[in-house]
C-alpha cells in the first residue's frame, strides 16, 4: 500500500461521505421546498380526481368530491385576488404621483428637447469648440460650458420622462391582472356549490367567507374548526337543507367586491 | 383513512421529488409531475380500492417506485394536469448546477452522483432516504445481498471520486 499526502487524499472517510451526502440532500431538499407549493398539488390531484367522478362512476354523488375541489379553488383564488389588490392599491399611488404638475414639466421639457434651441446650442458647442481648438480662447470657453449644461440637463428630463412611460406601463398592468382575476373570481363565485352529503372535515378551511353560497345539508361534514361559525352562518333554504349566508347577508358574487 | 393519506402527503412529497431528482436524475419539473403522478394513483387507488391500499406495506418505497417509474416512461401520450410553473434546477444533463442555486459542495455531491449507474443511482437514492437493504431490495425487485453490493461499490467510488474532487477545487485559483 503506497503512502499519500495527508494533503491529498485518495480516498474519503465513511464518516466524510455520509457528512457530504447529507448536506447535499438537505440543501436539494431546501431548494425543492422553496419551489413547489405543496397546495397546488393537492389541489391538482384532487382537481382530477373530481374529472374522474364526473365521467361517472355509479354509487357516487358527483357533487361531494367536486364541492371539496371548487371549495379549496375558491381559497386559492381568494388569496390571490387579495394580492392583486394590494398591487392595484399600489398603482393606483403610481398613478396619483404621475398625475401631478411634475408630468407636465416633462412634458415641457420633452418639447423643449425637441426645440431647435437645443439644436442651435449643440451646433454653437460644435462649432465654439472648434473654434477654441483652434484660437483658444478664453472667452469661448465660457460660452461652451453653459450650452453643454443645458444639453446635459435636458439628457436627464428625458431619461426621466422614459422611467415615468415604464411605470406607466406596469401601472396598466397590474390593472389588466386584477380584472381578469376579477373576472374569473365573479365567474367561480356566481357558480352555486352544492355540498349536500359531502366530508369536508380534512378541508383546511379558516375563513367563512370561502364557502359563502354554499349549499348544504345535515349529511355535510364540516371541519371542526369552523362547523359552529358555518352553521351560525346559515340560513335554512329548505326543510333540512341550508345555504352559507355572508353574515351581513352578502351576494356570494360580493366577495369579488371591488 | 384519507387522514392518513394526507399525512403522507405532507410527509413525503418534497422526499419523493428529491428521490426522483437523484434517481433519474430528473429536472424538477419532471420530478414534481412524477411525484404528482404517483400520488394521484396512490389518492386512486385508496378511494377506489382501499383494501388494495391498505395491504401496502411500505406506502414510502411504493410513492418512490410509482414515481420513479412513471418519470422514466418513455415519452408518450400523458395526462397531466398542468400546474402552477415553479422555478427550475437546471436540468441534469447539464454539466455544472448553477452556482447561485448549490454550495459548491453540494454541486460536487450530486455531480458525483451522477456518475453512477441507474440501478446505483437507485439504491443510493433509496438509502439516504432512510430505507434498510431488506426494504430496497423488495422495492426494486433485487436480493438484499445485490443491495448491499451496489452500496459497497457505490460508496467506493464516490470516496475516490469526491476526494478528488476535493484536491481540484483546492488547487483552483481564488
Amino acid at each position: 500500500m503506497t503512502t499519500s499526502d495527508p494533503a491529498d487524499h485518495t480516498e474519503l472517510t465513511d464518516d466524510r461521505l455520509d457528512s457530504l451526502l447529507r448536506h447535499a440532500d438537505d440543501e436539494l431538499l431546501h431548494r425543492i421546498q422553496a419551489a413547489v407549493d405543496p397546495a397546488i398539488t393537492l389541489t391538482a390531484v384532487m382537481d382530477t380526481n373530481a374529472v374522474i367522478v364526473e365521467q361517472g362512476r355509479p354509487g357516487e354523488p358527483a357533487h361531494a368530491e367536486q364541492a371539496a375541489v371548487l371549495i379549496m379553488r375558491r381559497g386559492v383564488l381568494i388569496q390571490i385576488s387579495r394580492s392583486l389588490d394590494r398591487a392595484l392599491d399600489r398603482a393606483g399611488d403610481l398613478a396619483r404621483v404621475l398625475a401631478d404638475d411634475r408630468v407636465g414639466d416633462l412634458d415641457r421639457a420633452l418639447n423643449r428637447a425637441l426645440d431647435l434651441d437645443l439644436n442651435r446650442a449643440l451646433n454653437r458647442a460644435l462649432d465654439l469648440d472648434r473654434d477654441l481648438a483652434l484660437a483658444r480662447a478664453r472667452t469661448r470657453v465660457r460660452l461652451l460650458i453653459p450650452a453643454l449644461n443645458r444639453a446635459r440637463a435636458l439628457a436627464r428630463d428625458l431619461d426621466r420622462a422614459r422611467d415615468f412611460v415604464l411605470a406607466l406601463d406596469r401601472a396598466r398592468d397590474f390593472v389588466l391582472a386584477l380584472n381578469r382575476a376579477r373576472d374569473l373570481a365573479r365567474d367561480l363565485a356566481e357558480r352555486e356549490i352544492i355540498a349536500s352529503g359531502a366530508d369536508l372535515s380534512l378541508l383546511a378551511i379558516d375563513d367563512v367567507e370561502i364557502v359563502v353560497g354554499v349549499v348544504w345539508d345535515d349529511e355535510t361534514t364540516w371541519p371542526p374548526g369552523i362547523a359552529d361559525h358555518v352553521r351560525a352562518a346559515s340560513q335554512e333554504i329548505r326543510p333540512g337543507v341550508y345555504r352559507v349566508g355572508g353574515g351581513s347577508e352578502r351576494d356570494p358574487a360580493e366577495y369579488a367586491r371591488y | 383513512m384519507r387522514a392518513a393519506w394526507l399525512d403522507l402527503y405532507d410527509a413525503e412529497l418534497y422526499p419523493v421529488i428529491r428521490f426522483v431528482m437523484k434517481s433519474g436524475p430528473a429536472s424538477l419539473e419532471d420530478a414534481r409531475d412524477a411525484a404528482h403522478e404517483a400520488f394521484l394513483e396512490s389518492w386512486r387507488l385508496m378511494t377506489t380500492r382501499p383494501g388494495d391500499w391498505a395491504a401496502i406495506r411500505n406506502p414510502r418505497a411504493w410513492l418512490r417506485t410509482v414515481a420513479l417509474r412513471r418519470f422514466r416512461r418513455p415519452p408518450g401520450l400523458r395526462n397531466r394536469p398542468m400546474l402552477d410553473t415553479c422555478a427550475d434546477l437546471p436540468d441534469a444533463s447539464a454539466s455544472s448546477l448553477d452556482p447561485g442555486e448549490f454550495t459548491a459542495q453540494a454541486q460536487m455531491v450530486l455531480a458525483a452522483l451522477r456518475q453512477l449507474d441507474l440501478e446505483a443511482r437507485e439504491v443510493m437514492a433509496y438509502l439516504t432516504d432512510g430505507f434498510p437493504a431488506a426494504a430496497i431490495g423488495e422495492a426494486m425487485g433485487i436480493t438484499e445481498q445485490r443491495v448491499r453490493d451496489v452500496i459497497r461499490r457505490a460508496r467506493a467510488y464516490l470516496k475516490r471520486w469526491l476526494a478528488a474532487a476535493l484536491v481540484d477545487e483546492r488547487r483552483q485559483p481564488r
